[in-house]
């Protein structure tokens, strides 16, 4: 059994391949978040005590995380919480495979690599994990949530998208965004989808016409790789119906890469908020009034995962309060969230661990 | 038709109709003019902007060459209450059903003069292009006969009429309908001759089948040769369908009808043999828009004729079957 010391040094022994995909940390840093969740980084490895009683925090082993394809950076911070918790972590893969998740996993030290079962089916004996972790749309959670017994706690990541809201126009924020839009080909949670301009549709079109500058230099200075023919043909009906609205003066513009679809922004009036084709598509509407903004985006809104603004003070992150967002950060920064951060509103390392007591 | 051969070519045909399109409907118009595209330039079927499926539903922006309230009858496409629907309006109906005629004999296939339907009837889904195909081809073909329909206005199935009958019957059905027929276990082998009109797809429901599968499974439900099970390629958005034996490796449409498919990432046609996205000109479509996108896969085998891969996993749920699918249930 190791202790929790030597797990962390094993994990930051691998922070180069990590840094990546959970952000910067050192060992201060995951004890810091040990305490954070915990109360004390110690509560894993032996009693401490809380008030009259004494207590001690024991890891839901195994805990089973169901992984999604789209990147390896949710798969890697559900994994890194379950080492450091100390449970036995068995992983499913997506069918899709996540290679350099998968190649990470293949070289760790044996005191984290013995706390890891790989597998690319999912064995009926697995759901019998005193914990379950799911990354997945709307039907693999349910699926889960009928498969797995009662009493096993799951923790469930569902289908979520991320928006950037623009109080103040400003040269460099096209810039900012644009990381935010094209990392990973927004196939992410924390992927921009949508941008809302302050100050009316003339500011919104023209920061609109803004960021297809930006998203067209971005990809001229690093082409987008080749997608898969549905990915091409999502972009393609999508690009298609705005051009159909935008012709018939439906309050749409349209600009786009000539040749390919590797970038496209269109301006929409309206200020629903829907899912895109990803792949570097980006809507662009007109910030509504706070009173109108839960109403106007629409049911999508409970999918949000992460709202990046630009500037980032109090004052802006507070007109968006009604919408009751687990995450808001700086433009450019949607796609790093720190290794503090609540996913999707949860206490990450708490959820992964029962308490006993001895009670006087 | 009489009327795209009084032309010197296709091409004259579809640009004619391109052009009264193009002056006489106002959506469409704006987009090929988005697109560069007038009469003015428009020398060829292929350069004939293709309007994407989901434009049929912005019901703001009617595709029609005359106004949306003189419309005889308007087709929906399938969806749920929640789902928009697509529409398709005709001033008359004339020309759509002769296309459904003309293009039965054209593909040659054999005279339905013992026609059973697996559907709903017209009275109970009087906007269901598919449904008024059926009716057209009962009425042309079978004019003696009243028409059996065995879906009733909630969705339930009645079967019984056709298990009585001795006579060889064309059976005429979505997939959809014949899978929930089969899963509800009755046995209805159709007299010797019988043969199966089949359209629409199952996939993404609780089904999971392969065509070959599929086939098979029709084929020893209903006791017809698999040869017999004839495939209808068709959409509300267009009025010719496209047909293919089983057997057969494509399916065929009518002459006043083209066919190309498109690479969705740069918009040009794909190689020979490749697979793309299925884009048709239905010159019958002359009051709407003649050329369709679809969110379909295709490998074209030549301007008339393409072997149909499925709906793109990509596009979202839709097509002739998810309507009944969402009514029907065995009784």
């Amino acid at each position: 059994m190791s202790t929790v010391s030597q797990r962390i040094d094993a994990l930051v022994a691998c922070r180069e391949t990590l840094e990546p995909w959970i952000g910067p940390f050192d060992a201060p840093a995951l004890t810091g978040l040990l305490e954070s969740q915990l109360g004390s980084a110690l509560a894993l490895d032996s009693w401490i005590t809380r008030g009259d009683t004494r207590c001690r925090a024991f890891p839901l082993s195994p805990l089973l995380h169901v992984l999604s394809g789209n990147t390896p950076h949710a798969a890697s911070q559900s994994v890194v919480r379950g080492l450091l918790v100390g449970g036995r972590n068995r992983i499913k893969l997506p069918s899709s495979g996540l290679l350099e998740f998968e190649e990470w996993i293949g070289g760790l030290a044996p005191i984290l690599g013995d706390l890891i079962e790989v597998r690319h089916d999912l064995p009926e004996s697995w759901l019998n994990s005193a914990g379950v972790v799911v990354f997945g749309n709307e039907r693999t959670i349910e699926t889960f949530r009928s498969r797995v017994p009662a009493g096993t706690r799951l923790i469930e990541h569902g289908p979520k998208l991320s928006i950037a809201v623009l109080f103040q126009p400003e040269p460099a924020a096209a810039e900012l965004v644009t990381r935010d839009i094209l990392a990973h080909e927004q196939r992410g949670c924390l992927s921009v989808q949508a941008v809302y301009v302050n100050g009316g549709p003339a500011a919104a079109k023209r920061f609109a016409e803004r960021l297809a500058q930006s998203l067209e230099a971005a990809r001229a200075a690093e082409p987008r790789k080749a997608i898969p023919r549905s990915d091409s043909g999502a972009i393609s009906n999508a690009r298609e119906l705005a051009r159909f609205r935008a012709a018939n003066g439906d309050g749409l513009a349209l600009w786009e890469s000539a040749g390919d679809t590797s970038w496209t922004v269109v301006y929409d009036h309206e200020p629903t908020l829907a899912p895109g084709p990803l792949n570097g598509f980006i809507r662009v509407h007109p910030l509504p009034t706070a009173t109108l903004l839960e109403d106007a985006l629409g049911p999508e809104v409970r999918h949000l995962s992460t709202v990046a603004i630009h500037p980032y003070n109090n004052d802006n992150a507070d007109f968006l309060a009604a919408l009751d967002i687990p995450r808001i950060c700086p433009f450019g920064r949607s796609q790093f969230p720190p290794l503090f951060w609540h996913h999707d509103g949860r206490p990450p390392l708490a959820d992964l661990v029962h308490w006993r007591d001895r009670s006087p | 038709m009489e009327g795209s051969a009084a032309f010197p070519s296709f091409d004259a045909a579809a640009c004619e109709v391109f052009r009264h399109q193009f002056e006489q409907n106002d959506a469409f118009r704006a987009y090929a003019m988005a697109l560069g595209k007038t009469p003015a330039n428009v020398e060829l079927w292929q350069a004939i902007p293709a309007v994407p499926t989901d434009a049929f539903k912005l019901r703001r922006f009617p595709l029609t060459s005359f106004p949306r309230e003189q419309a005889v009858k308007v087709f929906r496409t399938s969806g749920t209450t929640s789902e928009v629907r697509g529409e398709h309006g005709f001033l008359d109906l004339s020309l759509y059903e002769k296309s459904i005629i003309q293009g039965w004999r054209h593909a040659n296939l054999p005279v339905p003069a013992n026609p059973w339907f697996l559907s709903q009837s017209p009275a109970n889904a009087p906007d269901s292009s598919l449904v008024h195909m059926f009716s057209v081809l009962q009425r042309h073909h079978a004019p003696e006969t009243s028409a059996s329909w065995m879906i009733d206005g909630d969705g339930k199935i009645d079967t019984s009429g056709l298990a009585r009958e001795t006579k060889p019957v064309a059976l005429f059905a979505t997939a959809l309908a014949l899978l929930r027929t089969i899963e509800s276990g009755k046995s209805l082998p159709l007299p010797p001759g019988s043969w199966i009109f089949e359209t629409g797809g199952y996939k993404g429901l609780a089904v999971e089948l392969d065509p070959a599968s599929f086939k098979a499974l029709v084929s020893e439900a209903f006791s017809v040769p698999q040869k017999l099970l004839l495939n209808e390629y068709g959409m509300t958005e267009l009025s010719s369908p496209f047909y293919a034996w089983s057997g057969d490796s494509y399916h065929s449409g009518s002459p006043w009808t083209r066919v190309r498919v498109i690479n969705p990432e740069t918009g040009t046609p794909v190689e020979p043999g490749q697979i793309g996205y299925l884009e048709i000109v239905d010159l019958a479509n002359l009051d709407s828009v003649a050329a369709i996108r679809t969110q379909d896969l295709a490998i074209a085998r030549d301007e008339h004729s393409f072997t149909p891969l499925g709906r793109d996993p990509g596009a979202l749920p839709r097509g002739c079957s998810r309507r009944s699918d969402d009514l029907i249930s065995a009784s």
